[in-house]
């Protein structure tokens, strides 16, 4: 069904046709705010928070400015960021637990490694963190992220540049530690 | 250990990860309660105006100023338009 019909059926009061963006969308939320925060405890509250919110606020959605996962995405961001930007850094005290989760056949430089992504990509400015985590691990397009932080395109493409280059710099590290 | 097999991997890690289908339940069940909850202020305010008597006058001095205000606009807009 065409988004703008189901948007069309909540403002005429239908709530349950709501469902249907909360089951398309509730995945790409949730990982974007647990990879934004790095908390996977309370990421879910927050997309629930944001979801809500796109609910209450679904009047004033504007088809003819975005897309409506755009819209969402961007109200995601704003919650995400603030969340993290509340949050005391975590990654000089503990190991994201991503980080060395669930595979015992993992070999301890490989989890360092991985930990080691975690903690740099917590490092990043945060502005630097949402686009590089849009981009990569969403797989989202330069001009959607553009839109959702709200910059020019060239500005995204130079953010995931640099981001980029800090997360090279950690692979080469462990390259040059690691005979 | 091909460190840009692990960035992959590490890459491939954060692009997964869905949420159950209890989190869709639980959204719904949320947005419910907030409807409910807003459809009981607006009974609310209703048995509070119904039960004050300048409260229903207030209401209909609103009401038959904005109707005057809407009349007013349209004979401007017919003369002057």
């Amino acid at each position: 069904m065409d988004e703008q019909e189901v948007i069309q059926r909540v403002l005429d009061g239908d709530t349950e046709s709501f469902r249907l963006f909360v089951e398309r969308y509730a995945g790409v939320v949730t990982r974007m705010i647990r990879n934004l925060t790095d908390d996977s405890h309370t990421c879910e509250d927050l997309a629930q928070e944001v979801f809500l919110t796109a609910y209450a606020k679904l009047r004033t959605f504007d088809p003819a400015r975005s897309q409506f996962c755009t819209w969402l995405l961007t109200i995601a961001r704003n919650k995400a960021v603030n969340a993290a930007g509340r949050k005391k850094p975590r990654y000089m005290a503990d190991p994201p637990e991503q980080a060395d989760a669930s595979d015992p056949e993992m070999s301890a430089e490989r989890k360092e490694l991985l930990a080691a992504l975690d903690r740099a990509v917590l490092a990043l400015p945060l502005n630097q963190r949402t686009a590089f985590v849009l981009a990569e691990f969403e797989q989202l397009p330069y001009e959607q992220i553009a839109q959702i932080e709200g910059v020019r395109l060239g500005t995204i493409k130079s953010r995931i540049n640099r981001a980029r280059v800090k997360l090279m710099e950690v692979l080469r590290q462990f390259e040059a530690d690691i005979p | 250990m091909n460190p840009q097999e692990v960035f992959d991997v590490w890459k491939a890690r954060k692009s997964q990860g869905d949420v159950g289908r209890e989190f869709t339940d639980q959204v719904m069940v949320a947005i419910r309660r907030r409807e409910a909850t807003r459809a009981i202020g607006g009974l609310v305010l209703l048995r509070h105006m119904t039960a004050r008597p300048w409260a229903k006058a207030a209401a209909i001095v609103i009401g038959a100023l904005l109707g005057l205000a809407r009349i007013i606009a349209t004979i401007h807009l017919i003369l002057f338009a």
